[in-house]
């Protein structure tokens, strides 16, 4: 049975000799739709040999996961996968029967998928899972599964193997859970590793070491094939780079070159868009939408609608694959001409931004709008132990100005945001919001000051009445009626819709019905609505693709530009707050461990927790943006 | 879970059990002395007493007494296993109970097997698959769940019972006796099992440990029996309690219809005629038994999904 | 806007693209049928000329006829007619008690949610007591205290039901009230009542409603349990469950008086549950327990 190491290894020698382990052309992978079938893959070609990583980069939609679980016949019943050639080394792969199937997954490739606690059985012992795949492809003989199991455990870095095999998922760390993931899938030694999106939901400082885990792999001889939407954690681990837009490859080349040197204008906007790779200060995004990616009718390039070097020849036939250089293929024909940089939107009327009734800022207060003192916050958990999920935190927030609240999950952010914002009483502490006294304090006292702070949250759906429409989401927001007519009440919505990018054809839509993006929209309109002193937004970007990212925190920044309002952003990515904020707050264990000017904190870190961080973040192969 | 955390668990459920059978105990006093009319006229059901033995009746029963003390009496002799006396059956309730009480557990026991075997199977066969399959078994799912009990039973008997003559029609004895009962009440339930079971399967072969499952080379049997199967049944020990409800109050109309001893006949009988203290019996059985089984299901939870044993209580 | 892609779609109720105007043929023919069993209840003259109460011993007992498409009773009686006249009082009682048991329970539930912890331990002990009871030995219990007869019926399967509801909208009530757009209603600055008004109940009562129509369902079979039992609508008033009851003595001789009606009930309940897994559906925007 295949999978014996002894096999394994006699394979990998062969292939060191340069024989693809994987080779792959003209994949195409199509799904019934409701109009007809629709090919969510398109011609995709690429081969990957022993030892080295290929990187396939895309946003949501664009069919990386579909690329992947195609390679080991897992992309659904409903699926239709067709190739001019899909080889894993001399076996051909279309056309197998299930159990020949069962042989190739796990066995010869290993499939990791993102967030260990929903890829492993919730109800099933740790080791069990490890020891499904020994007993799939009878790796060691039953008596000795055990025993292998606790090896493989330790191969991947969990400490206290013996503990760890005997638990759930769900009592293991993030970090010690995407291990064993691993582990399960490597448990028989495929020749291939694809891991899909293997750190997303991991903590920065977690991630570093999966991405070495997987580096060590590599080195050991294991042939990765790298999915992801983040290009930090590409940078580290990828030898070669396939970007994908709709189903295809667009560029295709060596990591460091391409990263370096992007040619097709997708490759070029996904690298504008990341907030870490650029000076601060600079717009991350163009006008032109980040629209749907989608078939052009008419069959053109399918990011013609998007693409800013677009001509009408573009629109009419799909460019093919050409190469620009050694290993690097590009799918357009006009890279040649010459990027133009991001400009600022067209916004023909702003609201008025007069302060509200208790409002101005008082003049001798040095322009401070919010101001937290040494705020405590404890909580008590079911297991009847009280934690400290706040422990004095003071920080004061001025006008136009932004205060990036960076910490892990569980560093105690989102308690902050909720401690600002009055919706909890602090244990100890206070803050005290346009001079006035905040919190704690009778919500019949501050309600009449509560227009002055306002919150964009991480997820707008929940915090939308899942009846209403996108008109009265906003309108709610503006107050009671009182003097205002509905035509009026209409047109300040519109107004504010068209503030944040979005027609006012858009009042009458549903939530559900719109984009991430478009929903983070009018969660942004709403927060604006009562035309508060204070945003606080927590998490706003953290579920969006990064060229739809890119896009709302330009808007934050015009916003803040000519409205003064002061914001504190929480974020648990280094490159996003470094991007928004005046001033950093490093929040650890529910303190905050460093604080300061964000381009003194970045440059000089002080505290080794910071440094961790900042050291986590990728250096990037290009050169900073001049300005 | 450690042994002083299950302890103290275990504690708190029991009180809790507790406080709720006094509760459903001071109910039926309060529902059954104060009803209107006079309790000791209903209390011999169709016998016509004169005034003289209505009032030495009363007194011997201690229905003059302030309404406190007899409440104080009715518990102490609940302590003692004393559920009181039944005079139209001429016994004591908790005699009455006690001698009817197997069949109906042997009624329902047998049919919670049936319902659950036939639930299993066709959730696992029919799971994710073969619309055509699936959409025929939902529909005769439907239909189990919406035909009343009896009108399945009065069926069964009429094709099994006195057209094919294959099965007895009435009786208690034997296992023959057995089959028609136990499987209309099994069918009374199974529709409900299966659609659960099936929905849970179905929302468990779409998660992606599934998929990390399948990517290891698991088979698809092996996939529905190990992965998919345990997460379907969580949702089904949360409905045990309604389980044993239907198969309690289908008892009863089932041993009617069968014309069964057992539990439930006793309680329709007693309904029918009006007979108090057997009403207030099973009363009193019926909660505990509930308090119990609510007891035993919430356990049963914790240990089937480790999940649920970081929440204390 | 990125179209999301269905990965590996094992799972069938993939059919959540259905909005709320596409309606299977299923369901639109069981809504139809309910359409025919209110115009029944409500207007038996018109599916039969013959009365439900005319009794004919000559013709006791036989098959389906021209005359008596479903035959005859013990009594003579035109089985087809009995059951048209009877949809009223099934109807009456199941539909009754469901609007008790959503009423009350509506009540309890929102006060459990909105008026302080003494209060809703109070009453969620109580609903604890009633659960205690399976819910026909309930209703079987408060018939047993007020009497047989349609009105005590639908009130004993009407209590039965209040204290799974209120339990229900009282999950949904806390639910709401701890959940993101309450939080935004507050720092918008309205006032707690007008976010209880706006928000909360609204929310609260809405899938209620939903869970109610499936309610119904189950309270006809009640109702039909216990007449069938003799608590239910007292003879001569023709009624689903006491003419099955009456059926089973007969099985021997003629089959008709016990199909019959008990086909009835089992339409109507189907009916009853396709069209309200549907608007369940519709409403959870395509998860849950469906059918069709």
């Amino acid at each position: 049975m295949a999978g014996s190491s002894v096999e394994g290894q006699a394979r990998r020698t062969a292939d060191v000799a340069g024989d693809a382990l994987i080779d792959v052309e003209g994949l195409r992978v199509g799904f019934p739709g409701r109009h007809g079938p629709t090919d969510v893959v398109h011609d995709v070609g690429f081969s990957l040999r022993a030892g080295e990583c290929l990187a396939i980069v895309g946003e949501s939609g664009s069919g990386k996961s579909v690329t992947a679980r195609a390679l080991v016949g897992l992309a659904g019943r409903a699926a239709t996968v067709n190739a001019r050639r899909l080889r894993l080394g001399g076996t051909d792969l279309t056309g197998l029967s299930d159990k020949e199937w069962r042989r190739v997954r796990g066995g010869r490739i290993g499939l990791v998928l993102q967030d260990a606690l929903q890829s492993l059985d919730p109800l099933r012992l740790v080791g069990a899972e490890i020891a499904e795949t020994l007993a799939n492809h009878r790796t060691v003989p039953r008596p000795a599964i055990p025993a292998r199991v606790i090896e493989l455990l330790e191969q991947f870095r969990v400490p206290e193997p013996e503990v760890r095999a005997r638990q759930h998922p769900h009592e293991l760390s993030g970090g010690l859970r995407q291990r064993a993931l691993i582990a399960a899938a490597m448990a028989a030694n495929p020749d291939v590793l694809i891991a899909d999106e293997p750190t997303t939901a991991l903590d920065l400082s977690v991630q570093a070491r999966i991405l070495d885990l997987l580096a060590e792999r590599k080195a050991d001889g294991t042939a990765i094939l790298l999915i992801s939407h983040d290009l930090s954690v590409v940078t580290r681990l990828a030898d070669r780079v396939a970007v994908m837009f709709a189903g295809r490859f667009v560029e295709h080349g060596p990591a460091a070159e391409l990263l370096a040197e992007p040619r097709h204008p997708y490759t070029r906007e996904l690298l504008a868009a990341l907030p870490a790779l650029h000076a601060k200060g600079l717009r991350l995004s163009s006008a032109r939408g980040a629209g749907a990616a989608g078939q052009v009718p008419g069959g053109g390039c399918a990011f013609a609608a998007r693409c800013p070097l677009a001509i009408a020849a573009c629109r009419a036939a799909e460019p093919e694959l050409a190469e620009v250089g050694a290993g690097h293929s590009v799918r357009c024909p006009r890279t040649a001409e010459p990027w133009p940089g991001p400009t600022t939107p067209e916004v023909s009327r702003r609201p008025s931004w007069t302060a509200a009734p208790a409002g101005t800022v008082p003049a001798g207060n040095g322009g401070v709008v919010l101001a937290a003192s040494g705020l405590v916050k404890s909580f008590r958990s079911p297991d009847r132990t009280t934690r400290r999920v706040v422990d004095d935190v003071s920080f004061e927030l001025t006008a136009g100005e932004t205060h990036g609240l960076i910490g892990e999950s569980g560093a105690g952010k989102t308690t902050v945001a909720q401690l600002v914002l009055g919706l909890l009483e602090p244990d100890a502490g206070s803050v005290r919001l346009l001079g006035q006294e905040w919190s704690p304090a009778r919500e019949a006292a501050r309600r009449p000051a509560r227009r002055q702070i306002q919150l964009v949250p991480q997820d707008p759906m929940a915090a939308f009445d899942p009846r209403y429409p996108v008109g009265a989401v906003i309108g709610e927001a503006l107050g009671t009626a009182g003097s205002r007519t509905p035509r009026r009440q209409k047109a300040e919505v519109a107004e504010l819709l068209e503030l944040v990018g979005l027609d006012e054809s858009f009042a009458a839509r549903r939530p559900r019905e719109l984009s991430g993006g478009q929903r983070q929209r009018v969660a942004i309109a709403r927060a604006l609505a009562p035309r508060p002193a204070v945003l606080v937004c927590d998490e706003p970007v953290s579920a969006l693709d990064v060229s739809v990212q890119a896009q709302i925190l330009d808007l934050f920044a015009d916003i803040q530009a000519w409205s003064g309002v002061a914001m504190l952003f929480i974020s648990h990515d280094l490159g996003v707050i470094y991007h928004v904020s005046d001033q950093i707050l490093v929040m650890r264990d529910a303190r905050v461990v460093e604080s300061g000017r964000v381009e003194d904190v970045f440059a000089r870190p002080r505290h080794p927790y910071t440094r961790e961080l900042i050291e986590g973040l990728p250096r990037s192969p290009l050169p900073p943006r001049a300005p | 879970m450690t042994g002083a955390e299950t302890a103290r668990w275990l504690g708190q459920r029991l009180a809790l059990g507790l406080l709720v059978v006094l509760g459903a105990v001071t109910a039926a006093f309060v529902a059954f002395r104060f009803m209107p009319g006079n309790p000791v006229r209903v209390l011999l059901g169709a016998a016509t007493p004169t005034q003289a033995q209505l009032n030495q009746l009363s007194a011997q029963l201690g229905y003059d007494k302030p309404a406190v003390v007899q409440f104080g009496d009715y518990l102490w002799q609940l302590l003692h296993g004393n559920l009181g006396y039944s005079y139209q059956e001429q016994q004591p309730v908790a005699e009455l109970i006690g001698s009817q009480l197997a069949a109906t557990v042997e009624l329902a026991a047998c049919a919670l097997v049936l319902a659950l075997g036939g639930a299993v199977l066709l959730a696992v066969a029919t799971a994710g698959r073969w619309p055509f399959a699936r959409a025929v078994s939902s529909f005769l799912e439907l239909v189990a769940i919406s035909a009343p009990s009896f009108w399945v039973g009065v069926l069964l008997l009429e094709v099994f019972s006195f057209r094919l003559r294959l099965l007895p029609a009435i009786g208690s004895s034997g296992p023959n006796a057995l089959v028609l009962p136990a499987v209309t009440l099994a069918l009374s339930v199974v529709g409900v099992f299966a659609q659960v079971l099936r929905a849970g399967m179905e929302q468990a072969l779409g998660e992606p440990f599934v998929l990390s499952s399948r990517a290891r080379g698991t088979g698809q049997t092996a996939i529905r029996l190990r992965h998919a199967l345990p997460h379907a049944l969580v949702p089904l020990i949360t409905l045990t309690g309604w389980t044993l409800g239907q198969l309690l109050s289908g008892a009863v109309i089932i041993e009617t219809v069968f014309s069964r001893q057992g539990l439930g006949r006793v309680l329709d009988t007693a309904i029918v005629g009006r007979d108090l203290p057997v009403i207030e019996g099973v009363t009193v059985v019926s909660a505990v038994a509930f308090a119990l089984a609510s007891i035993g299901v919430d356990w049963l939870s914790r240990t089937v999904d480790p999940r649920l044993r970081l929440v204390a209580v | 806007m990125s179209a999301s892609v269905p990965l590996a779609p094992l799972s069938l109720s993939d059919r959540a693209g259905a909005g709320i105007r596409a309606v299977s043929p299923a369901v639109a023919v069981a809504m139809l049928f309910l359409l025919l069993i209110a115009v029944a209840a409500l207007w038996p003259g018109v599916f039969t000329n013959t009365s439900p109460n005319a009794v004919n011993p000559l013709v006791a007992l036989r098959g389906p006829s021209a005359q008596h498409p479903f035959g005859t009773d013990e009594l003579g009686r035109d089985i087809f007619s009995r059951v048209v006249y009877g949809t009223r009082t099934s109807l009456g009682v199941g539909l009754g008690a469901t609007v008790i048991g959503v009423v009350c329970g509506s009540a309890a539930g929102i006060i459990a949610a909105t008026a302080g912890r003494a209060v809703d331990g109070l009453l969620m002990r109580l609903c604890d007591i009633m659960l205690a009871f399976p819910g026909l030995l309930l209703a079987l219990v408060v018939v047993a205290a007020l009497g047989p007869g349609s009105l005590n019926a639908a009130i004993a399967i009407g209590v039965a039901l209040v204290p799974g509801f209120a339990r229900l909208v009282r999950a949904q009530a806390l639910m709401i009230r701890g959940s993101d757009y309450v939080k935004a209603a507050v720092t918008f600055g309205r006032r707690p009542v007008v976010i209880y008004l706006q928000h909360v109940l609204p929310n609260a009562i809405a899938p209620l409603l939903v869970l109610a129509t499936i309610g119904v369902g189950s309270s006809i079979v009640a109702a039909a349990s216990l007449s069938f039992l003799g608590l239910g609508p007292q003879p001569p008033s023709p009624d689903w469950g006491s003419m099955l009851a009456a059926g089973q003595d007969y099985l021997s001789v003629s089959w008709e008086l016990a199909v019959f009606p008990g086909l009835a009930v089992t339409a109507t309940v189907v009916a009853v549950n396709v069209v309200g897994g549907r608007l369940r559906r519709a409403f959870e925007g395509g998860r849950g327990v469906g059918w069709f």
